[in-house]
């Protein structure tokens, strides 16, 4: 019987080569790979969200445990199958145009990516039509877009109405974020969701993903 | 008497040398990514050694630049009454640039407008503080992206009449604002002699300069105008959490941007600075309410004058959203920080909250009042027998009333003159109608937008200028739009 709790434990503490530990043993005892990514791996990061919800673990800690989550994913996916064991939810996340911030974007990239999602980060200064071309190419259900700059918020309507133009609109969910985004904003713009945080934005991506 | 105890300073020269060094160590091996083609060529063309988009220095180019930007200098204003002097000890004050809500004092927030910016234009025209407009002191929502850097320099130029900051948003918009100046300052010729605007210039930290930014600080040099080169380091995000390494990769971005600006002209008027905080680790948001984001700005006041350079710094900082026991201390502890570490400019003065998301105007006149306390508080004492004045003193005695004496008439309105806050007996305060502070200042700001007269300005050059901004509206709207 496979001890999920050691290795939700592990994640918990940040302790990647104690998770890597479990994660090959459990292996070695024949736990198929999609019990281990489930109900060890996002499981743990699961309770990782709620802690970081809570305010009992920092985000330094959070990444630090993502990242402990993303190197056993790796030893896990040539046994996952095609969909990579992920909840199938392709995510696709950039800064929009003309700003070029993108370490706030990031952190909800990773933090999307732990809860199991397949995230396509494009990076910063983002065009409409790249995200649009992007949808396409990486048939995603959730768009994810971010601003820092006051400036560039209008960019992110842009965006909306591309994808809209496109007739890709019934196809996606639109999450907005970034510090100068307020939910009024979001509706504003014709958005589906905004978050304030990385960690209720992977919240709200999981729900759409569901 | 203990010299350690007289030693405000936070760091030492030793400590500075070594966060120079460090910098230049940063600047040689690492260098600074300049992400701009025209920009790069400078470099390339004026010797410097590139690898891609990145430029590395040498201490020796940097500290030729730090050597040819002015120690001090002057910005006109249109009132030559209100020109300022930046560098020469008295801070110059400027209020909120780039928020985009309206704090209201019922705690809610909603989308600045252009009303609103005009209410703000006429604070800054009936202050008694030594300051400039910020340009986009609230962004007016209603306005169209493109052209609302000309709506508001329009209303900046032609409600006021002290100095006006202009938008660096991108080359284009600063030369916008560039030429509006030109129709002010008798063109644009006569504007390179003297500043009469300055730009603020913001690496992308860590390490690199964005092209709109890099291209703006290019316009600001060519044009001879000065450029507020300031970053915003987060602690532990897009800097380590060490403050002297913090210092010391923030210094390097400045000291890049610093050669720059120098290469483009020499001599052009720079200030050197750096509002940076520690990232808060729960949310990753910005923490400006942080006793790092005090030392930072100490470190960055004590490196402006080892360079010595004129330094950005502080500002009425806050991260509350509304005009409460946190958003007055933070304020006041920054601001208070900012001048005592001998900040000469200082952006976001006057009502900021959330942090730099949101303007009050009752918090604007609460920072003033601020402002004008500390400003009080740094007044030179001079100890001389007239102030001394132990004539009266003898005469007086023990249980003697200064109070119906002559030097008390003749003095006490040199004593600090309160504009708000309470004074009063709780009872006679009850009775008056409990007004808290935000209450008197909500009634101060009304009074001042009343009291509120329009500057005298030419006609015809109000006629021009209005003619050039329609016209270059037409032209900016005829403009095939950027996707």
């Amino acid at each position: 019987m496979t001890d999920f709790n050691a290795m939700t434990e592990a994640l918990v503490s940040c302790d990647a080569a104690k998770l890597t530990e479990l994660v090959n043993a459990a292996l070695a005892a024949d736990v198929p790979a999609t019990d281990i990514l489930n109900q060890g791996l996002i499981a743990g990061m699961d309770i990782v969200g709620e802690k970081m919800e809570s305010g009992d673990m920092f985000i330094p800690e959070v990444l630090m445990a993502a990242q402990a989550m993303g190197g056993c994913v790796e030893i896990l996916k040539p046994m996952l199958g095609d969909d990579g064991g992920a909840s199938g939810a392709s995510v696709i996340i950039g800064t929009v145009k003309g700003d070029l911030h993108d370490i706030g974007k990031n952190l909800v990239a990773m933090m999307m990516e732990s809860a199991g999602l397949d995230v396509h980060n494009l990076g910063v200064d983002i065009a409409p039509e790249s995200f649009v071309e992007e949808i396409k190419k990486k048939n995603a259900q959730i768009v994810c877009l971010s601003a820092l700059l006051t400036t560039t918020m209008p960019a992110m309507k842009q965006t909306v109405d591309a994808i809209v133009e496109a007739g890709l609109r019934e196809q996606v969910k639109i999450m907005v974020g970034g510090a100068p985004v307020t939910q009024a904003f979001a509706d504003e713009i014709g958005a589906d969701g905004f978050s304030a945080d990385a960690g209720s934005a992977s919240k709200m991506a999981k729900s759409f993903a569901n | 008497m203990n010299p350690q105890k007289l030693n405000h300073n936070t760091f030492t020269v030793q400590d500075l040398d070594r966060i120079h060094d460090a910098s230049m160590e940063i600047l040689a091996k690492q260098g600074v990514i300049m992400d701009s083609e025209s920009v790069l060529d400078l470099f390339k063309n004026n010797g410097f050694k590139t690898d891609g988009s990145k430029v590395f220095f040498t201490e020796k180019q940097v500290l030729s630049a730090v050597e040819s930007a002015p120690e001090s200098f002057e910005i006109r204003a249109r009132n030559p009454e209100k020109n300022l002097d930046l560098g020469k000890g008295i801070p110059v004050f400027c209020g909120t640039g780039g928020e985009i809500y309206i704090a209201e004092k019922d705690m809610t927030q909603r989308q600045g407008t252009m009303a609103d910016y005009e209410k703000i234009a006429k604070l800054v025209q009936t202050s008694s503080i030594n300051q400039m407009t910020a340009h986009e002191s609230v962004h007016p929502h209603e306005l169209k992206a493109a052209t609302s850097h000309l709506d508001m320099m329009l209303k900046d130029l032609t409600l006021c009449d002290v100095a006006a900051t202009s938008s660096t948003q991108d080359a284009h918009c600063l030369q916008d604002c560039l030429d509006m100046l030109a129709i002010v300052f008798g063109g644009i010729d006569e504007l390179a002699k003297t500043p009469a605007t300055l730009g603020i210039i913001s690496p992308l930290s860590p390490l690199q300069y964005a092209p709109d930014q890099a291209d703006a600080l290019v316009v600001l040099a060519q044009n001879r105008q000065p450029a507020a080169i300031t970053n915003m380091l987060l602690l532990g995000s897009s800097a380590p959490v060490s403050i002297p390494g913090a210092l010391a990769l923030g210094n390097a971005e400045l000291l890049a941007g610093i050669v720059l600006s120098q290469i483009v002209r020499q001599g052009t008027p720079v200030i050197y600075g750096s509002t940076s905080c520690p990232l808060y680790m729960k949310n990753g948001a910005s923490c400006l309410g942080s006793p790092e984001t005090l030392i930072m700005s100490k470190g960055i006041a004590q490196l402006a004058a080892y360079y010595t350079l004129p330094c950005r710094t502080g500002g009425g900082l806050s991260d509350a959203h509304v005009l409460d026991g946190q958003a007055m201390a933070e304020s006041a502890l920054n601001l208070n920080n900012a001048i005592n570490s001998g900040a000469d400019y200082i952006l976001h003065s006057f009502g900021m909250l959330s942090s730099y998301l949101a303007t009050s105007l009752e918090k604007w006149v609460m920072d003033e009042e601020i402002c004008r306390y500390i400003l009080a508080s740094r007044q030179k004492i001079e100890v001389t027998p007239e102030t001394l004045d132990l004539e009266t003193i003898l005469s007086m005695g023990a249980q003697g009333n200064y109070l119906t004496h002559p030097s008390t008439f003749q003095n006490f309105r040199s004593l600090f003159q309160h504009q708000l806050g309470n004074r009063d007996s709780h009872m006679v305060w009850s009775k008056n109608g409990s007004k808290d502070i935000v209450e008197q200042a909500s009634a101060l700001l009304e009074k001042r937008i009343e009291a509120y007269e329009q500057p005298q300005m030419d006609e015809g050059m109000a006629q021009e200028l209005t003619a050039w901004v329609e016209r270059r509206k037409n032209e900016i709207n005829a403009e095939p739009k950027i996707a």
